[in-house]
């Protein structure tokens, strides 16, 4: 592979090769071990053999340079439905579906949840029979809780073989603060994050099972963590997505979805404030305040100049752009609750709501930096830092 | 289905294996359903994981740089350990790469609190931070070295994701002892998750803290970076500094702030590490070693009473110290029956003396032409007249304090006779500067000792009166010449792999080695044959070579370009004979940042850069000067410029990194084009006249 085709995905970890080599080592231990009397975290033969049973290897569009045309997906009803995850591989009349025994099946879409970005197929089953995940009786796991994860990574599984078995813990129950490239993943609810590296390509729609073979969640696509930087291994836990998969399957169109903020009817400001930052010429420039308006919210609740913002409404913020983009998560007829680092001391502040419909006087400059939220943040952060990154 | 080529040997391994194991599974039906036993040994693991939370911490970083290098930085909470009830934190380095304005950390009880660095550990990655507190803290309880075994289970634990609960990778421990006996390996997922939190053994102890590293190839005195071997996250090798060490260098670490490597100051015979007797080859000077009186040639045998037979073992005892460790060796001086053993003390130190180059103040006199050195150099060793014939002398250093003046014949310098300049700079190479020798020579047929201490290289640049009037005369007589010839024929120097051609301008008259200017030009031709018109006496006059190369984009000068001039050099250098020892690079605005750029790169293959109103380039790492690449550095700032304020600050950086830096101003705008006047070029013309200087 040469310098010039590598793109996110290839550089992922130092030496995909090596990863898909543990990964491999990873799930012939844990099958191996079925057969033996020590070792580490395992279940039981019957167990995974139960769980390959209702998993699914999808192929449909893709084949192009890291665009892989597989994917993995979950039995959940006796008629033959898969929950699966909504990707380019579904953008097709010809996609197919081939159980852990080999038997395959044409597929129809039934329908899919846009924020969760999960479809639902069913299997043209006919008079065949198959095993599935029953959604009411999905089960729950803490951090630190031994898990399988059930895909079809990598699409190693060919033809009659199984899907492979990754055994991890569940590292962490966290929201979903990811990217994919320059794009945000439509969910920010909950998610088990796991150590193992259970999504590599081909994993999304694979199953995420305690070791009692009980369901917990299903694989999602690979995501960078906003978080650590880092590429996420995760699953959407079953209560986010069984009644959405339910209504679909049922007829109805996906509704309730968590995870989506709406953003405020009037979003508040800096100029509302009352404060003028410092010049954000940086991508991280520190959210020091450079004049504070007299007489506004901001000025009757004490703040001064050199002011240092850490937390807004109770959000750390790390940089300018953090607390434009968080105030502008805030309706500005709402009361504010910030904390600032003045003389290394933390102070908290509240800051009435100021109801003035005169538009916010001097300093003017606060213009300059009174940009809407998304832009400043779309233009400063992750999509420029991607690019660059692969560049070098 | 498509498979990379790549995978698909383990594509069969794994296939044949799945298939053996399914057909077993298919007659297993009826085992229990859970190994409870391990999963009682997970659920251990994770309990003891909660004993250990209260001593995790989340902290948060607020301002700083993006990325470090090529790594972009994590943007979210990172993790620290509380080590002391008192309120001292350890974190991993790479959580504060980015240089933060401001720290705050977040206690599991949900309490912030501002935080500051105390200091960092720059030999096993750690930060270090002290929050003020009103109760004591929860500190965890270190696992004892000698108890941890390899294969024992271990988790990760940081608390990043969620500020409430921490979380949890887990694994065992790989190995003991490695990146030189500083850190444990586990194959626990560790990763900007993590990284600065404890790995917590079954019993709730901690036995160690999680840092990415990666080995150092080379004992450069560098610092280390702090996101080196970050590019392993999740990958199954992860690196813990052991707790218990932690705790046992912490109240010198408050006491220091800083703790760095500690260095020795020795260069080692090539060879593999691993085969090859720490013999050492040379003493960098005011070194701990050198003050220890260790010598080249010397072998250690042993450090603090272990035996050492290979440069792995000398590594693997000196890497774990610290600088301001006492550290005993045990050296074997010659060989036979003459060997001696020594047993010596060496304090280490944290950085070594910037090299400052002996000089003695001789400008040696160039041969006129080959054929005459060759002849002269024959019938010196005939007449038993072998020396340094001196072209001048420098005003106010040793030499002319000695009373040595041009004309005169340097023979010795110490204990070494000097047959050339090659071997005078040899010699002195070896020396440093303030070290008193004795000097020999021969003035009037008489041959003079004389005891002087050796300088530091000037900085100053020599006024013409200061050089043999011959030279100052024969130039403005060949400029005459010039004039009255009219323009001569530049030639064209093309590298067949790029696409520019550089114009080359050679003295008029054969004669010695010359000098090289490699001036970093314009894309514009026009421009470029006047610039190079304008230093045709300098050419004649002082015998140089002056290249000028244009960029291979019309903008102008880019990084890119740096490949093209390291192959452009020595095709020059080599085609025209040049004398290395007055070869340098040179550009003005931009081009000059390249120059200085490729300067620094390639110490060795030139004698100095000259660049005009030109800062350093703003990611330029400046090494320091070392012995045996010496190089020279000519700033010239534009007066009233805005950038001369920076020129002059890179000035003072590169002196401070032992460079010998002249400084010059020129009137006037800057040209955007390398085309200056006349007293500028003479002051490039003077300085580069004094570069064989020794």
């Amino acid at each position: 592979m040469t310098h010039t085709n590598l793109t996110s995905r290839t550089t992922r970890r130092l030496g995909e090769r090596r990863a898909l080599r543990c990964v491999i080592a990873a799930s012939l231990v844990a099958i191996m071990a079925c057969s033996v009397s020590i070792g580490a975290a395992r279940a039981a033969m019957p167990v995974i053999r139960d769980v390959q049973r209702k998993v699914v290897k999808i192929y449909g569009a893709g084949g192009l340079r890291q665009m892989e045309a597989y994917q993995s997906g979950i039995l959940v009803s006796a008629e033959g439905h898969v929950v699966t995850a909504l990707s380019y591989v579904l953008d097709t009349d010809d996609v197919a579906a081939v159980l852990d025994d080999g038997r395959k099946f044409s597929v129809e879409f039934v329908g899919s949840d846009p924020v969760l970005e999960l479809a639902v197929l069913k299997l043209n089953l006919g008079d065949e029979q198959v095993s599935w995940f029953d959604l009411k009786e999905a089960a729950a796991a803490a951090p630190g809780e031994p898990v399988l994860a059930v895909s079809n990574l990598y699409g190693i599984a060919a033809g009659d073989e199984p899907a492979s078995i990754l055994q991890g813990v569940v590292t962490a129950i966290a929201p979903l603060e990811a990217r994919r490239g320059a794009f945000q993943a439509n969910y920010r609810g909950d998610v088990y994050v796991v150590d193992a590296h259970a999504n590599n390509p081909g994993a999304a729609g694979g199953a995420l099972v305690d070791w009692r073979g009980r369901l917990l969640g299903v694989l999602g696509k690979e995501l960078k963590s906003r978080v650590t930087g880092a590429w996420l291994n995760y699953a959407l836990p079953v209560e986010t997505w069984a009644g959405s998969v339910e209504a679909i399957i049922a007829g109805r169109n996906a509704t309730g979805s968590p995870g989506l903020a709406l953003a405020p009817e009037e979003p508040l400001t800096l100029a509302d404030l009352g404060v003028v930052l410092v010049p954000n010429l940086l991508a991280r420039t520190p959210a020091y305040l450079d004049a504070v308006r007299p007489g506004s919210p901001a000025a009757s609740a004490g703040l001064r100049p050199d002011d240092l913002i850490v937390f807004v409404a109770g959000e750390p913020t790390a940089s300018c752009s953090e607390v434009i983009e968080t105030l502008g998560r805030i309706d500005r007829r709402d009361e504010l609750r910030m904390a600032v680092l003045r003389e290394g001391e933390l102070v908290d502040v509240v800051l009435a709501a100021e109801i003035d419909e005169e538009p916010a006087g001097p300093p003017s400059s606060a213009g300059e930096v009174d940009e809407p939220a998304a832009d400043e943040s779309d233009s400063t952060e992750p999509a420029a830092g991607e690019s660059n990154r692969e560049g070098a | 289905m498509r498979i990379r080529p790549h995978i698909t040997r383990f594509t069969l391994l794994t296939a044949a294996l799945l298939c053996a194991c399914v057909a077993r599974w298919g007659r297993a039906n009826d085992g229990p359903v859970v190994d409870e036993l391990a999963l009682k040994e997970q659920q251990a693991l994770a309990a003891a994981v909660e004993r250990v939370a209260p001593a995790v911490v989340q902290i948060r970083t607020i301002g700083g740089l993006e990325r470090v290098d090529d790594t972009v930085l994590a943007q979210g909470p990172t993790t620290g350990l509380i080590v002391r009830d008192d309120g001292y934190i350890v974190s991993s380095a790479i959580n504060f790469a980015q240089q933060p304005a401001s720290t705050l950390v977040r206690l599991a009880d949900g309490t912030q609190h501002p935080a500051e660095i105390v200091g960092r550990d720059h030999n096993r990655m750690l930060v270090l931070l002290k929050i003020d507190v009103d109760e004591p803290l929860t500190a965890p309880v270190a696992t004892p070295l000698a108890d941890i075994r390899v294969g024992q289970r271990a988790a990760a634990v940081g608390r990043t994701f969620v500020a409430s609960r921490v979380n949890i990778s887990t694994g065992v421990v790989s190995a003991l002892g490695r990146m030189n006996g500083r850190v444990l390996q586990t194959d626990a997922k560790a990763s900007a998750a993590n990284y600065g939190g404890p790995l917590v053994d079954l019993s709730g102890r901690v036995m160690g803290v999680l840092v990415p590293m990666a080995p150092q190839m080379s004992s450069s005195a560098e610092e280390p970076s702090e996101v080196a071997g970050a590019e392993y996250y999740d990958s199954g090798i992860a690196f813990a500094v052991p707790l218990e060490h932690v705790l046992s260098v912490l109240p010198r670490w408050i006491d220091q702030g800083d703790l760095k490597r500690g260095l020795l100051g020795i260069g080692l015979a090539a060879g593999s590490p691993y085969a090859t007797e720490p013999r050492i080859t040379t003493i960098w000077p005011r070194s701990p070693a050198a003050e220890a009186g260790w010598q080249a040639k010397d072998l250690i045998t042993a450090i603090d009473g272990q035996p050492v037979v290979s440069q792995t073992q000398l590594r693997r005892q000196i890497v774990p110290h610290y600088a301001g460790d006492q550290v005993a060796v045990t050296l074997q001086r010659g060989e036979g029956d003459d060997a001696e053993t020594l047993e010596t003390e060496v304090t280490l130190a944290a950085k070594l003396p910037t090299y400052q180059q002996a000089f003695l103040g001789v400008l040696p006199q160039r041969a006129s032409s080959q054929s005459e050195s060759n002849a002269k150099a024959k019938a010196d060793a005939e007449q038993g007249e072998a020396g340094v014939i001196v072209r001048a002398v420098w005003p106010d250093s040793p030499a002319a304090a000695a009373g040595l003046v041009a004309g005169d014949r340097l023979t010795r310098i110490g204990d070494e006779p000097v047959a050339s300049t090659a071997e005078a700079v040899k010699v002195l190479a070896a020396a440093t500067a303030g070290e008193e020798t004795t000097i020999a020579f021969v003035h009037d047929g008489e041959e003079i000792e004389h005891t002087i201490v050796a300088d530091t290289l000037p900085t100053a640049v020599l006024n013409k009166s200061d050089l043999p009037a011959a030279t100052a005369r024969r130039s403005e007589e060949s400029a005459a010449t010039t004039a009255d010839n009219g323009e001569r024929a530049l030639a064209d120097l093309k590298l067949p792999e790029f696409g520019q051609v550089a114009r080359v301008l050679e003295p008029a008259e054969s004669g010695a080695a010359p000098g090289l200017i490699l001036w970093l030009g314009s894309a514009d031709a026009e421009i470029n044959e006047r610039l190079i018109r304008s230093w045709t006496s300098v050419v004649d006059g002082d015998r140089v070579v002056f290249v000028v190369a244009p960029p291979s984009d019309a903008a102008g000068w880019t990084g890119g370009d740096l490949e093209y001039l390291d192959r452009l050099l020595p095709a020059a250098v080599a085609q025209y004979g040049a004398d290395v020892r007055r070869t340098i690079v040179a550009g003005e605005g931009k081009a000059g940042q390249l120059a200085f750029a490729m300067a620094l790169k390639s110490r060795g293959r030139l004698a100095g850069v000259a660049a005009v109103g030109a800062p350093l380039p703003r990611t330029l790492v400046v090494p320091d000067n070392a012995p045996g690449a010496p190089l020279a550095v000519l700033t010239i700032a534009t007066e009233n410029s805005p950038f001369s304020v920076l020129v002059n600050r890179d000035a003072r950086r590169l002196l401070d990194a032992g460079y010998p830096v002249s400084q010059a101003a020129r009137r006037g705008a800057p040209s955007h084009n390398g085309l200056l006047n006349s007293a500028t070029r003479s002051v490039i013309a003077r300085w580069l006249d004094g570069l064989d200087r020794f």
